[in-house]
C-alpha cells in the first residue's frame, strides 16, 4: 500500500474544552487507486487529508507513506514529500492572484528542495487539463471551472505519487465536474492513488472505494451500509 | 513565454506590486524613520564637530574684554554675530605686563556695514602677527606670512576667492588665502593686520561707525596665555577686582565651549532619545499592520506550504517581503533626506545659535550605513513575529475553505 493511514485522532481545544475532529480514523489508498471520503460539513474530511498530506500532526495514530512513518517527520522533511511525492489540491481557491497561470503551476519548483527534478513542463500539464490557453491570465480573469484545472495542473507538476485533492468538483457544474473527475481517472490510470473529497454521487459511483466520515469517524462504504442497515436512528 | 525565475525576492516583489497603499503606507513609515534618524545623526555629528572646532580653535587660556562684552564675544566666536568694542589702549598695556601672563597678544574687532560679499555682515579681525599664538599659526597655513599691507585672509563663508578683491569701507583688500570651515564665527570674518585694521577702523569712524573711543590706539580684546602653575580662574578674578574702574572683564574660552558642549550633550541626548522612541513606535506601528495583514494573507502562505514549502521557507518569504519594503523606505527617506539637507543645511547651520560643522561624509559613513541599516531593519524585525506565526499557522488555514 502506498498511503496507510493508521487510527488517525485529531483533537482540538475549543473554549477550553476537547473537540475531536477526527477519532481513530484508519485509511489505505494503493498505486493507481482512486479513492473517494463523502461525508457531511463538518465531519473531519479536510483535517484528514490534512493530515495524510503532511500538513497537520495528528494527535495520535500514524500515517506511513510508500513503507515510512510520515508523523515522524521533521517538517523540512515532510515538507519535501509534498509536491514530489503528494500532490496536493486545497478545498476552495488556491491560485495565487499575483502570479500568472503559468507562473501560479511552475511555483512547486521553487518552493521544494532544489534536488528534486523539474517534472513535466508546466504549459505542458495546462494543455493537458484543458488550460493551456490560459497561461498568460491571471487567477482574477478565470472561472471556477477553470481555476480548477489550474490547481490540478500545479498538483501534478513534480508528477506526485499521491494526488489528494479536497472537494475538487465543490462548486462545478455537472459536466464540469464530470469532465475534471475524468482527469483524475485519467491520473489514476497512469498509475498514480488518488485520495479525493467529494458529495456527488454520480462521481462516487466511480471511484474504485469510498469511505464515510460521519463526527469525525471514518468507515469504509460498504461496512457502513451494512451497519446502518441495523441501526435504527 | 519568458520564464521568470519565482525567487522569494521575485515573489514579493509581485505581491508587493499587486497592494501598492499597504507598501506605500509601510514603506513611507520607513521613510519617515529614516529621514529622522539619519537627519539626526547628521545635525548630531554636526555640531559636535562645532564644539569640537571651536575648541581647537579658542587655544588661549583668557579672553580680556570690556565689561558688558563678554557675552558678545562668545557670540562673535562661536556664532558668528559681529561686535565690536574696545579697551582703552593705555589699559591693555598695562594689562599684557601682568603678573603671571605668559603670551598676550591684542585683537582689534570691526563689524562691517551690511555687504554684498556675504549673507551675513562680516566681522573684521585685526591681529598681531608678532604676538598671536591663537590664530596666526593657523592663519599662516592658509596664506605664508599672514596678510601683509592691504591683504585679508578670508574664512570659508565669505564669498571671496583667493587672488580676488574684496571692497570693505572705502578701500580694497586683496584676498591672500581662504580659511577652511570651522562652524563658528571665524567662517564669517576677515583677518587682516593690526596696522591694516585701524586704518579700517579709522574708515568705519569717518563713515559715521560709533563707539570707538578716540585716542587711536583703541583695541577689543586680548588673548593670553598664564604661565604655567598660575591659575587662570584666580587670574581672571583678579582682573575683574583690579580693573573694575576700566571696564575691564575676562573671558575664558574653554568655559564658552564647556558651555556650549553641556547644552550641546542635553540637546544630543534628547535627539538620541526621540530617534530611539521613534524606531520603537515605528516598528510598534509596522508590527501591528504585519499582524493585521499576516491574518489576512494567511491562506495565500498556506498555498506556498501545501506545494512543499517548509516553515523556514515561509518565514524567510516572509521576512524578504519586509525587508524590500524596509529597503525601498530606507532609500526613499535617505534621499528626500539628502536633497532637504542639502539645500537647507546653510539655513539650517546659521538659525541653529551654537557652533556647526558638519564631519565630512566620508567621514561618516560608518555610522550612516549603520542608521540606515537601522531603518531597513525595523520592518524585518517588525515582522518576525507575524512571519513566525505564519510559518507555525499557515497549514492550517489551507486546508480548510477560504479561511
Ligand atoms: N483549527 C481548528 N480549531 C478548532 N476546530 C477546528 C479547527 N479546524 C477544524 N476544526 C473543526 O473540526 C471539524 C472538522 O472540520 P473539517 O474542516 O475537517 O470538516 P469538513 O468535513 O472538511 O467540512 P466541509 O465539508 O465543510 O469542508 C469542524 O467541526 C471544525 O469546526
Ligand atoms: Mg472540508
Amino acid at each position: 500500500m502506498l498511503l496507510e493511514a493508521e487510527r488517525v485522532s485529531k483533537t482540538y481545544k475549543r473554549d477550553g474544552a476537547v473537540f475531536s475532529a477526527v477519532s481513530d480514523a484508519s485509511l489505505r489508498v494503493g498505486d493507481g487507486e482512486l479513492v473517494c471520503v463523502t461525508g457531511r460539513s463538518g465531519s473531519g474530511k479536510s483535517t484528514l487529508l490534512g493530515i495524510v498530506a503532511g500538513l497537520l500532526p495528528p494527535t495520535e495514530g500514524h500515517v506511513i507513506f510508500d513503507g515510512a512513518d510520515i508523523t515522524k517527520l521533521r517538517d523540512s522533511r515532510l515538507s519535501r514529500l509534498r509536491g514530489p511525492q503528494i500532490g496536493y489540491i486545497p478545498q476552495g481557491h488556491s491560485l495565487l492572484a499575483s502570479l500568472s497561470v503559468i507562473d501560479n503551476v511552475r511555483l512547486p519548483l521553487y518552493l521544494g528542495s532544489r534536488a528534486a527534478r523539474a517534472g513535466t513542463g508546466a504549459a505542458a500539464l495546462l494543455d493537458k487539463v484543458g488550460a493551456g490557453h490560459l497561461a498568460a491570465q491571471y487567477p482574477a480573469q478565470l472561472s471556477g471551472g477553470e481555476l480548477r484545472r489550474v490547481s490540478i495542473a500545479r498538483a501534478l507538476l513534480r508528477e506526485p505519487r499521491l494526488l489528494i485533492a479536497d472537494e475538487p468538483t465543490g462548486d462545478l457544474d455537472p459536466d464540469n465536474a464530470a469532465a475534471i473527475f475524468g482527469l483524475f481517472e485519467d491520473i489514476a490510470r497512469e498509475g498514480a492513488a488518488i485520495l479525493l473529497v467529494t458529495h456527488d454521487p454520480a462521481l462516487v459511483e466511480r471511484c474504485d472505494r469510498r469511505y464515510d466520515m460521519s463526527g469525525g469517524e471514518l468507515r469504509a462504504s460498504d461496512v457502513r451500509s451494512r451497519q446502518s442497515g441495523g441501526v435504527i436512528c | 513565454m519568458k520564464e521568470r525565475r519565482l525567487t522569494p525576492l521575485r515573489l514579493s516583489l509581485n505581491s508587493l506590486a499587486r497592494r501598492p497603499v499597504r507598501t506605500a503606507c509601510l514603506s513611507g513609515i520607513v521613510a519617515l524613520l529614516a529621514f529622522v534618524l539619519i537627519g539626526g545623526l547628521l545635525l548630531s555629528a554636526s555640531l559636535r564637530g562645532g564644539v569640537e572646532s571651536a575648541r581647537r580653535r579658542l587655544g588661549a587660556d583668557a579672553l580680556i574684554v570690556p565689561t558688558g562684552y563678554e557675552q558678545s564675544v562668545g557670540g562673535a566666536l562661536l556664532r558668528g554675530e559681529p561686535s565690536a568694542f574696545y579697551l582703552d589702549g593705555a589699559v591693555a598695556g598695562e594689562l599684557m605686563e601682568l603678573e603671571g601672563v605668559a603670551e598676550a597678544s591684542a585683537q582689534l574687532f570691526i563689524a562691517s556695514f551690511d555687504s554684498p560679499h556675504c549673507s551675513q555682515k562680516v566681522q573684521m579681525i585685526g591681529y598681531d602677527a608678532d604676538s598671536d599664538f591663537v590664530v596666526a599659526p593657523w592663519l599662516e597655513s592658509a596664506a605664508p606670512g599672514g596678510p601683509g599691507e592691504g591683504e585679508i585672509i578670508v574664512g570659508s563663508l565669505i564669498n571671496g576667492k583667493v587672488g580676488g578683491e574684496l571692497q570693505f569701507f572705502k578701500k580694497y583688500y586683496k584676498v591672500v588665502g581662504k580659511l577652511e570651515p570651522t562652524g563658528m564665527g571665524f567662517d564669517t570674518s576677515v583677518f587682516l593686520n593690526m596696522a591694516a585694521a585701524r586704518d579700517a577702523l579709522r574708515e568705519y569712524v569717518q563713515l559715521g561707525g560709533e563707539g570707538v573711543p578716540q585716542d587711536g590706539e583703541a583695541i577689543s580684546s586680548i588673548v593670553v596665555n598664564v604661565k604655567d602653575g598660575v591659575d587662570v580662574e584666580e587670574f581672571a578674578k583678579n582682573i575683574r577686582l583690579g580693573y573694575r574702574d576700566s571696564h575691564v572683564s575676562v573671558v575664558l574660552p574653554q568655559s564658552l565651549v564647556t558651555d556650549a558642549s553641556r547644552g550641546l550633550g542635553a540637546l544630543l541626548a534628547v535627539v538620541a532619545a526621540l530617534s530611539s522612541l521613534l524606531w520603537v513606535l515605528a516598528a510598534g506601528v509596522l508590527a501591528l499592520l504585519f499582524s493585521l495583514s499576516a491574518n489576512e494573507r494567511m491562506r495565500e502562505f498556506g498555498v506556498y506550504r501545501a506545494l512543499g514549502a517548509t516553515r523556514a521557507r515561509l518565514t524567510a518569504i516572509v521576512l524578504t517581503e519586509s525587508a524590500v519594503v524596509g529597503l525601498v523606505g530606507a532609500v526613499a527617506g535617505a534621499g528626500l533626506l539628502a536633497v532637504v539637507f542639502l539645500s537647507f543645511e546653510r539655513l539650517l547651520s546659521v538659525s541653529l545659535d551654537m557652533p556647526y560643522l558638519r564631519p565630512t561624509f566620508a567621514s561618516l559613513a560608518p555610522t550612516l550605513t549603520a542608521v540606515f541599516t537601522v531603518s531597513w531593519l525595523a520592518p524585518p524585525v517588525a515582522s518576525l513575529f507575524s512571519a513566525l506565526r505564519i510559518g507555525r499557522l499557515a497549514a492550517h488555514s489551507i486546508i480548510r475553505e477560504g479561511v
